[in-house]
């Protein structure tokens, strides 16, 4: 079955459904996620949406990476 | 709609927003500047907003203004702006540390984009134009000054957040704050070297600041501050307030005094915040590793009795923090007589003689009124332990085995001390710092009580662990550093204390500027001619 991402779910709550995100969000350079310490704290109030753009990652390039790695993205407002 | 018209729409409400800012700004009327916002907009984003201010910036607005238009346009703006989470309204205030920082923030965008990378853009592309070299050295020079905005957040926010159990991400933060200060210092470094490097090393080391100082941008206004407001009381914010203007702010003027309203330290006084769970948690998981240390500690010594002793006595220190009067001791055999503030040479001899007459030396230490100790006529040849005492007004004074203080007198001497003196307690928390009003290192109220890691940057964690470490074994009892700091020689030393009966009390750091003591030569002695 297909996994659904949900880019506005805090990564402490998206980690805990989908624990294969991780090495996807460390590609990206969001590697605080791997710190259960930071994920505890920080990882409330992070979602991906937050993060690509911290990163300067452009939302579609994260939505191709996510798919690429076999995930079904939830982009809020596409819908 | 097409991406052309989704974009000419994007323009043309930013050119509003600039319209409408403007117009305030120009002292044109609220009315008016309302009536085109409810023209032509249903609601705007916070980051268009932003981006308009630094639009006026760039035009040569005197970054100042924006702080009065910051105000106004949140009247103008109000319940129009989306925002990804609910904006606090207290936090809008002029002063309030949120909005300061908020508005720090804003400059120093404004600073990198309009200034900083325009500026390296035109001067790659220009060749040799040096209007553009001075122009990225006065930017970078502006820049560094962000110090002040990383410090006020490391000595006021995170040692608060350390109280709620969030310590991570400080922590994390901190190190991150360091490592862009160093990147900051780096780029300065190169543009102001002769000869100067190359230009693409240049360009690297100015667009490697940009990148991680947005990114802490971004992680102060979206993470930290989102967090700390779940746990912060309006108290708190009102403690972070006062003690931010002794560190100093970047690239803004002094805010407006903030102070949290009565009704809102009223609301949280009456509502204890409803704890989160990420503060209950947090909390948990603070307090068993608390307990944890301090059964390790206690274990770690032989003779338990000592913490409780030590206890006993800061509290009692604590009650008389302030020269007032002191409570009458509840001991009855202690009774003293604070009703009568005059003591007369007829009482005095009194209770000499009461005291010589009766009382063996071992109920003497206990029983009888200190005060008489200074009249005691014996010889005063053994060390005398340090003893709280009323003088004859009924103020507490303290006794050393070589004389008397009051407390008036000993903060005075604090005061004026040529040292900053920082204490940390025998369970490596902060317990008091001396304040000058010149401190080389930052303290503020919101690390008393705090552990002393977490005071420090992560880069000298390591160092500062192993000298408490070794204080505590016993293994040294003084360690220290001297080093170049903005533009002064800093001597910052640690010593080991002991209370009276040699156990380990903690930890005293003294901090200097020995810029001028270094640079003492010959003599001036007090015979010399002026």
């Amino acid at each position: 079955m297909v996994q659904v991402i949900d880019l506005d779910l805090p990564v402490y709550n998206l980690v805990q459904e989908v624990p294969a995100v991780v090495p996807v969000m460390v590609g990206l350079g969001l590697d605080g996620v791997t710190s259960p310490a930071l994920l505890k704290t920080a990882g409330r109030f992070m979602t991906l949406r937050k993060g690509a753009a911290m990163k300067q990652i452009p939302l579609s390039e994260l939505i191709a990476q996510l798919e690429q790695a076999g995930f079904e993205v939830d982009d809020h407002e596409s819908e | 709609m097409s991406q052309n018209e989704l974009e000419h729409s994007a323009v043309y409400r930013q050119k509003k927003i600039v319209e409408i800012l403007q117009l305030l700004h120009q002292g044109g009327s609220f009315d008016e500047a309302k009536a085109i916002f409810d023209q032509t907009f249903a609601s705007v984003d916070v980051s268009e907003i932003t981006s308009a201010e630094r639009a006026l910036i760039a035009t040569g607005l005197n970054p100042m203004e924006i702080q009065h238009l910051c105000n106004v346009h949140a009247a103008v703006f109000k319940g129009k702006i989306s925002d990804n989470h609910v904006v606090n309204p207290v936090q809008e205030q002029p002063g309030h540390p949120v909005q300061v920082m908020k508005l720090e923030n804003l400059i120093i965008t404004s600073l990198l984009k309009d200034e900083l990378l325009p500026c390296l853009k035109k001067w790659q592309q220009s060749g040799t134009d040096a209007q553009y070299l001075t122009r990225i050295r006065r930017a970078l020079k502006d820049l560094i000054t962000i110090d002040k905005h990383y410090a006020r957040k490391e000595n006021t926010i995170f040692p608060l957040m350390d109280k709620y159990g969030i310590t991570a991400p400080p922590k994390v933060m901190w190190g991150v704050d360091d490592k862009i200060r160093g990147l900051i210092a780096t780029a300065n470094d190169l543009v102001n070297r002769v000869p100067l490097p190359d230009k693409y090393e240049i360009e690297a080391a100015i667009e490697q600041v940009n990148t991680e100082v947005m990114e802490m941008i971004f992680k102060e206004e979206q993470i930290m501050l989102p967090m700390v407001d779940e746990v912060f009381t309006a108290a708190d914010w009102g403690l972070i307030a006062s003690e931010s203007d002794d560190i100093g702010y970047t690239l803004i003027a002094q805010p407006l005094p903030w102070r949290p309203s009565t009704a809102d330290l009223e609301k949280d006084a009456n509502t204890p915040k409803k704890v989160p769970a990420i503060a209950a948690e947090l909390n948990e998981a603070a307090k068993a590793l608390a307990e944890q240390e301090d059964l390790a500690r206690l274990n770690k010594r032989a003779g338990v009795k000592k913490g409780v002793t030590k206890s006993t006595g800061s509290e009692k220190i604590s009650t008389i923090s302030k020269p007032v009067q002191v409570e009458k001791p509840s001991q009855p055999g202690a009774s003293m007589p604070v009703e009568t503030p005059v003591i007369d040479d007829k009482i005095r001899a009194e209770k000499i003689a009461e005291f010589k007459a009766g009382m063996s030396s071992d109920s003497a230490s206990t029983g009888r009124p200190e005060w008489t100790k200074v009249f005691s006529e014996q010889p005063k040849t053994a060390y005398e332990r340090t003893k709280l005492a009323l003088d004859a007004n009924g103020l507490a004074e303290i006794h050393f085995n070589n004389g008397t203080l009051n407390l008036a007198e000993l903060t005075g001497i604090f005061k004026i001390l040529p040292l900053d003196l920082t204490f940390v307690d025998a369970n490596d928390n902060v317990a008091w710092f001396s304040d000058d009003g010149h401190r080389i290192f930052p303290r503020t109220k919101a690390v008393v009580g705090r552990a002393v890691i977490n005071c420090h940057p992560p880069k000298s964690y390591d160092k500062v662990k192993k000298i408490l470490d070794d204080f505590h074994a016993g293994s040294r009892d003084q360690a220290e550093f001297w080093i170049d700091f903005r533009g002064i020689k800093a001597y910052i030393r640690y010593f080991a204390v002991h209370d009276e009966d040699g156990e380990y009390a903690g930890c005293l750091e003294v901090s200097q500027d020995i810029t001028r003591i270094q640079q003492l030569e010959g003599e001036r002695r007090l015979d010399s001619e002026d």
